[in-house]
């Protein structure tokens, strides 16, 4: 094969590379609006998932920031309205101190402070240990459960909720993590 | 000599290429169709990257051939990335980073066979082989991974109770014993020592 010039070879590379790039706009532009659609889905069904009365306008178009108890973090809460009443909220809220670092979760409360339910967004938990911390048989006990009306601990440290055996680390993180939901709740019902 | 035994190591040695080449996939393979699904994304990128470079070799020289292959590869990664979380958003966001790091699989595969001038028709051949070879490998460290760390197959439970999970399978490090055992196994059977 005959050897081409510099020039040449620098043209064509240069052309390919704005064939890349316009074809990668073209596709972004098309896709762009039903990924964003497909992502609030899944963002609404999130939400949705941990909650069971019934909404009829969108959590994620009334999503407001409220201050944490210790006023240091801001906390995203989603209220669930149905004809103009609010039913019940969902908090999304972090802890760092997992034992494998930050998780993230999404708790249901009813207006009164009771949770519906808690879902993990996101974990690094030791697998097949920590990690149950998603699952039913741990996550039971929080349904209609009242961190007020009892002691919103594991056993362990005299409360009255069952740790995951053999990772109480990871309990308490998820228990600290909705005690923090409960209380930035509780100052914006009083603020309110 | 010692020179030439040195690149025999380098240029004969496909399992050591292998092993390098899919550590970047490794991460995701947890379960059999983890594994699969991303096995077969890396064989179309790299199948339709190398098509294009081989389709366009009347026009790109030998030695900007790896430049060409170098964007077309990431013109391929990026189509994917964007076009992926259309067919399964689940799936997309699991993966990650893991992605992208296709790129790098691609990479280590093509620069063992970088500047030969050799017909698209044998390169085409040896693609091919080398893409059945890589899904069948993947496919048995996911379904290895899965079964023994999970008790699933293919999301069924098929393990009897009782009999306990090997829990390390599921890390990443478990991805790398079962390689390890793989390779051990080829080389066994391969009758070397």
């Amino acid at each position: 094969m005959k050897e081409r010039n510099l020039g040449y070879k620098t043209t064509f590379i240069v052309l390919l590379s704005a064939f890349g790039f316009v074809l990668l706009f073209a596709i972004h532009a098309l896709i762009d609006s039903t990924l964003k659609a497909r992502l609030a889905a899944q963002r609404l069904e999130l939400i949705t998932s941990v909650i069971d009365t019934e909404f009829d306008e969108n959590p994620l178009e009334n999503m407001i920031l409220i201050n944490s108890a210790d006023g240091k973090e801001k906390l995203e809460l989603y209220p669930i309205r149905q004809n103009g009443v609010i039913n019940s909220v969902v908090i999304r809220v972090g802890n760092p101190r997992g034992y494998g670092g930050y998780l993230e979760i999404l708790v249901g409360f009813y207006t009164d402070g009771t949770i519906s339910r808690y879902k993990v967004i996101t974990h690094n938990e030791t697998i097949g240990l920590g990690s149950k911390i998603t699952e039913e048989k741990f996550a039971e006990q929080f349904q209609y459960a009242n961190p007020e009306r009892m002691a919103f601990k594991v056993t362990k440290d005299g409360g009255d909720l069952d740790a995951i055996t053999s990772a109480t680390i990871s309990s308490r993180a998820v228990i600290d993590a909705i005690q923090k939901a409960f209380d930035a709740y509780q100052r914006f019902i009083v603020g309110e | 000599m010692t020179k030439h035994k040195c690149l025999d190591l380098v240029k004969e040695n496909y399992l050591n290429v292998y092993l390098l080449a899919i550590v970047p996939i490794l991460g995701v393979s947890t379960t059999l169709l983890n594994a699969l699904s991303m096995a077969l994304i890396l064989s179309f990128v790299w199948f339709v990257s190398t098509f294009i470079v081989f389709a366009l070799s009347k026009v790109i020289d030998l030695n900007s051939r790896r430049f060409s292959y170098f964007l077309v590869l990431a013109l391929m990664v990026s189509v994917v990335d964007l076009l992926l979380p259309l067919v399964n958003l689940e799936f997309y966001q699991s993966l990650g980073i893991y992605l992208p790091l296709i790129c790098c699989s691609c990479l280590i595969f093509e620069t063992f066979d970088a500047n030969l001038e050799k017909s698209a028709k044998v390169v085409l051949d040896d693609i091919l082989y080398k893409i059945v070879t890589l899904i069948v490998i993947m496919a048995f460290i996911g379904a290895v991974r899965e079964f023994f760390g999970l008790g699933e197959l293919l999301g069924y439970k098929i393990v009897a109770y009782g009999i306990p999970k090997v829990l390390v399978l599921q890390t990443s490090a478990g991805a790398f014993f079962v390689l390890a055992f793989l390779a051990f196994v080829i080389n066994w059977v391969r009758g070397e020592k």
